[in-house]
């Protein structure tokens, strides 16, 4: 898919008609979207989901319920307001190629402000029109349901949440475990199309509790008893994994919500430098808090095998016992004692000296040696044993070792994020002392961030309580599962109980498969793409990308280690958007426009040209959306000796609620900033 | 020999279970089985000579979980140790695991006074938002280590 031109008609900020020219040639690939915080750059990309899908929101809006049923508004608000109780049409026309053929699709929408302000929307309609290789118009297609097919077979809804590869979703695969690993699961949920499977495990989850609910009411006795236990786990559970869910939504809404107010205050000018400061704080805190993690992973392995470390010596003391026996010839030899005693039972040596009552000093010696060679306690045990304080000996003081090193770095990060913290919230405090334009916003953050912190500790309890229940109901299944044995009239509702059950096991276990195939496809892709993206410098420290069992996206050295807490925070950027390009090219191809919104946050000027320089030649085409501060003359410098940029559109405010496309010049454009620093 | 002596149970004692819960279940475990934590809480009352009998023995594992690389071998040392350094003992998984049991017990009671019992409400472990189990657990064991190195 290629696209050509983006019409917009009164969509959202947007008034009047405003088009935008693609450049998509196989030399030119790359268009520029420039424009400050708030101009639009999104809302390009928001006209595109909108005229393929009928988008009324982008999962970044983070909507639910009534509000992501309504969506957002996208008539022109100042349209509307000027043309108070008249309708007005807006509309987002599209013309893009895939494969031989054109496409032309248009959708509009109408709205009315009412004279209470309020505004009301209606979905007017949708036309496709195909042009096919030989240039012959197809008559116009009004179906919905025909386009939708239509646009599916071009580019799959599925994957609209990462056609958009945003700064924020970036951000999120490089932050902290939790957010990483539900980035990564929800990625390859989508690729492979889990909901419909979710939907039947959890189908055939409720059955099974159902059916237990039926065997309760007609167990006896103690069987009845654990029954109800069962039932009432299963009701526990429920509610708990309800809750949570709703819980999680929340989480992210908060988040989403202290993100929109920290850009308000940032652009505020009597908060900016606080504002500014404190985010770099939390940013670097963050950063920690990852390396932290990592250490403490280390850590974790390290204490499991810390027994060693108390016992080292008394190991010790064993060892030197054990070695006094041996060079005493104590302990057994290679020759095993079963042979012996087998030699002395049939009275014959293998070298066939007779060993019975008329060789009595032959069987003494037989006898003798035996007694010397096997001892109690200085059996063929005792020399595994040796073998095993050796090998444990030996990587005492390694062990040693890195337990110190651990011990100290985990103390220094702990020390690092506590003065950090204390440093965050002395800014914040000021902040919240009032006397500027945004005292409210300041303390519905700090609102905010309390009740995001009460929650997640909220969710993690609750995740442990979950895998207890879990635990202790799988206790009572089996408990049960020997009481059901011995009731007759039960056998058929355990039949059909076990029947569910393994069907469920086995639909987990095509999911789990499914689940691991991808994950490696994903990391393969990822490593491939990795290499591509990444400088010289950085590929000296990192050869894979790997996702583990558990979903957590990490980076191995040559040596096998992970290093992902010890990379930058721009390695890690690249690390993401390495991963994310991989979920498109295995769910299709990389044959679909990249939209690359702010994408290169904290990379420095060294990896972001290596990025310029590099994905014109990864995609078939790609537009960057970026603000003054991302895109600079360096940038603009570094991509116009590409000889791929083709394009640039500058967004600028009109008026309040209005933004005007207006196209520059490619090779006489001057972005406004010199460079980033 | 039958399978019991030669794969003999794991006790510990019910009122420590919810910590071994804690510790050992779960995505974010601090110990990856339930045997090292075993493991340490015997190596740990072996140091300290602290050796208790206990009544309320909630089975956990058998022998043949232990990593059979460090764990019986650490085991064994402990009960050879506790049998006046008697070598015999060593073929006897029974009395390994049953010296081992109680090791253990003074073990865990030694973890519960310096660590967790600031941390227990109701009889469960509670791990709040702050609390660095796996930095302060090793803190622990590093001063036991030196504490050793001493003598």
């Amino acid at each position: 898919m290629k696209l050509h031109r983006i019409e917009l008609r009164n969509f959202r900020q947007f008034k009047g008609t405003q088009i935008i020219e693609f450049s998509y040639s196989a030399t030119k690939n790359v268009s520029v979207i420039y424009g400050e915080n708030g101009r639009g750059k999104t809302g390009i990309f928001r006209a595109l989901m909108f005229c393929l899908y009928g988008d009324r929101s982008l999962s970044q809006d983070e909507l639910s319920g009534e509000k992501k049923r309504e969506g957002l508004i996208l008539v022109n608000e100042v349209m509307l307001k000027e043309n108070k109780g008249e309708k007005i049409q807006a509309s987002v026309t599209i013309e893009f190629s895939h494969g031989n053929q054109l496409f032309l699709i248009k959708r509009s929408i109408s709205g009315l402000m009412k004279s209470d302000n309020s505004i009301l929307q209606d979905y007017n309609q949708v036309e496709l029109q195909l042009t096919d290789a030989n240039g012959n118009t197809l008559p116009k297609e009004t179906d919905p349901e025909l386009i939708k097919i239509k646009i599916q077979e071009v580019l799959n809804s599925r994957l609209r949440d990462y056609f958009l590869f945003d700064g924020e979703r970036i951000e999120r695969l490089t932050r902290n475990t939790q957010e990483r690993r539900e980035e990564v699961r929800k990625g390859i949920r989508t690729l492979l199309d889990l909901d419909s499977m979710d939907l039947a495990i959890r189908g055939l989850d409720k059955l099974v509790s159902k059916i237990e609910k039926d065997i309760k009411y007609k167990s006896t006795g103690k069987l009845q008893r654990i029954t109800e236990l069962i039932h009432d786990l299963n009701i526990k559970i429920e509610e708990l994994k309800n809750n949570q869910d709703y819980d999680i939504q929340e989480s992210k809404r908060l988040e989403h919500n202290i993100k929109k107010i920290s850009d308000l205050i940032s652009e505020n000018e009597e908060t900016a430098e606080q504002e500014r400061k404190r985010q770099e704080l939390i940013k670097t805190k963050q950063e920690i808090k990852i390396e932290r993690d990592q250490t403490k992973n280390e850590l974790v392995e390290q204490l499991n095998r810390s027994c060693q470390l108390v016992a080292s010596e008394l190991i010790e003391q064993l060892q030197e016992a054990l070695d006094f026996h041996r060079e005493k010839g104590e302990l057994p030899p290679a020759i095993r004692k079963e042979f012996i005693e087998k030699l002395l039972a049939e009275e014959q040596c293998i070298c066939g000296t007779s060993l019975d009552h008329q060789h009595p000093s032959e069987k003494e010696n037989l006898l003798l040696f035996m007694k010397k060679h096997f001892k109690l306690g200085l059996g063929k045990e005792s020399e595994e044993l040796l073998y095993k304080l050796n090998r444990i000996s030996s990587t005492n003081e390694l062990l040693s070792n890195a337990f110190n090193r651990l011990l100290m770095k985990n103390k220094k990060l702990n020390d690092e994020i506590d003065d950090l913290e204390s440093k965050i919230k002395i800014i914040g405090d000021e902040l919240g002392e009032g006397g500027t334009s945004v005292d409210d916003l300041i303390q519905e953050r700090i609102k905010c961030e309390e009740d995001l912190r009460e929650l997640e500790r909220e969710i993690d309890r609750r995740e442990d309580q979950i895998k207890k229940d879990e635990d202790d109901r799988e206790d009572q299944r089996k408990e049960a599962a020997v009481l059901e044995e011995q009731q007759d009239h039960l056998k058929t509702l355990v039949a059909k109980r076990d029947l569910t059950k393994d069907t469920l096991l086995e639909l987990k276990d095509i999911y789990g498969k499914f689940a691991v195939e991808i994950k490696k496809k994903l990391a393969d892709k990822s490593t491939e793409n990795f290499s591509k993206l990444a400088d010289i410098e950085t590929l000296k420290d990192i050869k894979t990308i790997d996702i583990d069992d558990n979903y957590m996206l990490d980076v191995l050295n040559w040596a096998g280690q992970r290093r992902l807490g010890e990379i930058s925070a721009g390695q890690r950027q690249i690390v993401s958007l390495a991963f994310i390009m991989s979920l498109i090219q295995i769910a299709g191809d990389l044959e679909v426009p990249l939209f690359m919104d702010t994408p290169f946050g904290r990379l420095s000027g060294k990896h972001r040209d290596h990025l310029i320089e590099t994905i014109p030649k990864m995609a078939s085409q790609w537009i960057l959306l970026a603000t003054d501060t991302e895109f600079t003359a360096v940038e603009a410098n570094v991509l116009r000796q590409t000889n791929s940029w083709g394009k640039i559109y500058e967004l600028q405010k009109e008026e309040e609620g209005v933004t005007k496309v207006i196209e520059r010049q490619v090779n006489e454009f001057i972005p406004k900033r010199k460079s980033i620093y | 020999m039958s399978e019991s002596s030669n794969n003999p149970m794991v006790h510990i004692n019910k009122d420590w279970e919810n910590i071994y819960d804690t510790l050992c279940r779960g995505g974010d475990s601090v110990f990856y089985q339930m045997t090292s934590l075993f493991t340490l809480c015997a190596t740990i009352g072996h140091l300290n000579q602290d050796y208790r009998k206990f009544d309320k023995k909630q089975g956990k594992f058998r022998w043949g979980n232990l990593n059979q690389e460090t764990e019986t071998t650490i085991l064994s040392a402990i009960a050879w140790d506790h049998e006046k350094r008697d070598l015999q003992v060593l073929s006897d998984k029974r009395k390994i695991i049953e010296i081992a049991c109680d090791y253990a017990e003074g073990g865990m009671q030694y973890l519960y006074e310096v660590f967790f019992e600031d941390y227990m409400v109701n009889g469960q472990l509670n791990r709040p938002d702050k609390l660095d189990i796996e930095f302060n657990l090793a803190q622990i064991i590093e001063g036991l280590r030196q504490q050793q190195s001493m003598f």
